[in-house]
């Protein structure tokens, strides 16, 4: 495992756990596994803290535990906490798509690990009336919003039950319930209103099911890759093909089972699309013909069979990232030898040389230092003559894709923790000037309060010094920059990860 | 092996050099005998992005997690020890600071029960609740009992039919007694069973597992 993975994680489970969880956190991730004992050999903490670091791990699902021998056992998930750095773009889909109540319902699940219906939906009763008043929704409203939110499989109830703790072997089972208990609504309006009362479903916790949301980030990447390519009635078509596809196929197969050419026509005629619906022969012709072989016919019977291509598609959208990457770093000439040794698959040096058309002594360099940088790889081919003649070696260049992303997904770890680092960095150095400011603020904002004058509220505002406002400005903007990037190094890791997800099948 | 006996001070390479670009007798750049510089300069700049606001919005709602997560009891605080006074701005930090166990933050059905906090106050506060009430009847009991003797006292010489009446009752209070008793101590037993950990019993040890790893990793001799 990446070293640069253990560092990431470890910086993650500071941001937003603090030390005391880094400490167990990277014991854990030092061992994958570990007993409480062993743990506590190894870290120089009290028992209690351990235990208590180890629960907040498990509420969180970072780490499960499983029992073997009358001896507990915990497993960190590194994924899981990659997640965490996901969690915005899940919130921001389930927003576009449920609405503003499922987003904040969502969040309160993700900020307590796993919770019970009830008091999710009683929470955000009092998020949304703290919000403001004409955003008041009745509880009835919000418990169809929680309802909907496990009709599209977000959240499931979780798994550990105690029958389950007993019985380590159902745990191993992935069985995934998304059965939604009867909730009383009478209870419930009265617990939103600070009454205690039982509403019928304490001990049914609910979790994310985040397999889910990988799913649908992965479509909404194949959509807008369409979209891109062709145009929005295309990307549109795609979405519908996808839709299509989950009704016949396990969610995680490399292909599709073929879809008839009549169910697509239907579905697409419930849309408003009447481009897509006069045109559709072609559009699906072009993406079928089109190199990135989202889709395959794979029969003509009842005008036409087509099947999803996943593996063939992220593999295209792969190969794609590597070139930018390539492309971006080494320059347009680099480039342009990776896309020749990509398509030629073994290719001697004077081959590279003479077809892209690039002076000798700059492709040699180019070449080298692709191969330096581990981008494109070299395979000796020795020929046999006669015995006693010195030995020919060919020297071959090709590309081992599964390496490549392999590197390329450490490299991305790699981006992401020097980007946290930098931006705790900058965090820290200008600490006092952002605490001075939100001083200010919420001065202003409680004079504000007490209807101050408009002198006095200049007066604080001149509390802060132009170069100081100037600088802050600055350390902002920076803070902000990072931030985005981190979002999008995100972006590519999915994409690498989805590659190698879909190749380990 | 195959360049044994081509003669001496020649330098033989495996390959050839001319294949990888250098002319015959050019000369070879010399060794490298530093390590390659940290922030080595980039030959292209990484592409500007824009932000959209998209991505305003993902990262305010970020930056929203982070910052709650800091207030609740997941952010395990550490220990503060070494104090070398005592101030007093540090009884407003404990009351601001909840100093309540974890323990009841968590369904104790759905998490291994090792986890448990050992010796937790709060659980000693709850048995001490729970037993008052029986002492409180106890005493009741023994007044009324008391009582009863007393009265035994001024009726001596009553009835034999009597005495044994009322001595039925004595051995029924007794009994009652007795009932009380070993249930106490079944809870006190709990007590110091119910963390599922057994770290407070010392169980003696023959020394077979002398060797073993797993008495390397104990936290030192159990007593």
């Amino acid at each position: 495992m990446s070293i640069y993975l253990c560092k990431l994680c470890s910086v993650l489970l500071l941001e937003h756990f603090g030390p005391v969880v880094q400490t167990v956190g990277d014991d854990l991730l030092k061992y994958d596994r570990r007993s409480l004992r062993a743990i506590k050999a190894a870290v120089n903490l009290p028992l209690n803290k351990i235990k208590e670091v180890m629960c907040v791990l498990i509420k969180y699902g970072f780490v499960e535990h499983s029992k073997n021998d009358k001896l507990n056992e915990y497993i960190i998930v590194h994924e899981r906490i990659l997640m965490i750095l996901r969690y915005p773009r899940y919130m921001f889909f389930v927003k576009s798509l449920l609405g503003d109540e499922a987003e904040i319902m969502l969040e309160e699940l993700l900020r307590r690990g796993y919770e019970t219906a009830s008091k999710i939906i009683v929470k955000t009763y009092q998020r949304l009336k703290q919000l403001s008043s004409d955003r008041q929704q009745p509880v009835e409203i919000l418990k169809e919003k929680f309802e909907s939110l496990v009709k599209h499989q977000f959240l499931m109830r979780s798994i550990i039950t105690p029958a389950a703790l007993e019985d380590p072997i159902d745990l191993n089972v992935e069985k995934l319930d998304f059965s939604f208990p009867d909730l009383n609504l009478l209870a419930l309006s009265r617990m939103a209103n600070g009454i205690a009362a039982n509403p019928g479903d304490n001990n049914i916790y609910w979790r994310i099911n985040f397999d889910r949301f990988t799913q649908d980030i992965r479509d909404q990447i194949m959509v807008s890759a369409i979209t891109k390519r062709f145009d929005d009635n295309a990307g549109e078509l795609m979405r519908q093909m996808l839709n299509l596809m989950y009704l016949r196929t396990a969610e995680w197969r490399a292909t599709s089972n073929p879809i008839p050419y009549v169910e697509i026509k239907d579905a697409v005629r419930k849309l408003k699309y009447p481009m897509l619906i006069q045109h559709l022969d072609q559009y699906l012709c072009l993406i079928e013909e089109d190199t990135c072989q989202f889709l395959k016919r794979v029969g003509d019977s009842g005008g036409g069979q087509f099947s999803i291509n996943m593996k063939q598609a992220f593999t295209q959208l792969t190969w794609t990232t590597l070139e930018n990457i390539v492309l971006e770093r080494f320059g347009s000439k680099a480039a342009r030898i990776f896309r020749l040794v990509r398509t030629r698959k073994y290719v001697e040096q004077e081959q590279i040389q003479q077809l892209a058309m690039i002076p000798a002594k700059e492709a040699k360099h180019l070449t080298y230092t692709l191969l330096q940088e581990n981008y494109i790889h070299v395979q000796e081919l020795k020929k046999t003559t006669v015995s006693n003649a010195p030995t020919k070696i060919f020297f071959l260049f090709h590309i081992d894709l599964d390496q490549v992303v392999g590197m390329e997904i450490s490299h991305c770890y790699h981006a992401l923790y020097n980007t946290i680092q930098r931006r705790d960095h900058e965090n820290t150095v200008n600490k006092r000037m952002i605490e001075k400011h939100l001083r200010v603020q919420t001065l202003t904002s409680n004079l504000k309060e007490h209807g101050a004058t408009e002198e006095q509220l200049n007066d604080i505002a001149e509390m802060m010094t132009p170069s100081e406002k100037l600088e802050l400005g600055k350390v902002q903007d920076i803070i902000k920059k990072l931030g985005a990037s981190e979002l999008q190094i995100d972006e590519t890791l999915f994409l690498l990860t989805m590659y190698s997800r879909y190749q380990e099948k | 092996m195959a360049n044994r006996g081509r003669g001496r001070g020649k330098v033989s390479m495996s390959i050839n050099v001319e294949q990888l670009g250098f002319g015959r007798g050019e000369a070879l750049p010399g060794p490298v005998l530093q390590p390659p510089p940290k922030y080595p300069p980039l030959d292209y700049k990484p592409t500007p992005f824009t932000i959209t606001d998209q991505d305003n919005y993902m990262l305010e709602i970020k930056r929203d997690y982070a910052e709650f997560l800091r207030d609740t009891p997941s952010y395990v605080q550490p220990i503060v020890v070494n104090k070398d006074i005592e101030r007093y701005s540090d009884w407003f930090q404990d009351m601001m600071n909840d100093q309540t166990s974890y323990e009841e933050q968590y369904d104790w059905t759905v998490m291994p029960g090792e986890l448990k906090p050992r010796n937790s106050s709060h659980k000693r506060r709850q048995d001490s609740i729970v037993k008052e009430p029986a002492k409180k009847k106890r005493d009741i009991d023994v007044e009324v009992r008391l009582k009863e003797l007393e009265r035994k006292e001024s009726s001596q010489r009553s009835d034999v039919d009597d005495n044994g009446k009322e001595g039925d009752g004595d051995n029924e209070d007794d009994e009652k007694e007795l009932e009380e008793r070993p249930e106490e101590e079944e809870e006190e037993l709990d007590e110091e069973m119910d963390d599922g950990t057994d770290y407070v019993n010392s169980y003696f040890d023959n020394g077979e597992a002398f060797d073993d790893e797993d008495d390397n990793l104990d936290d030192g001799p159990v007593y």
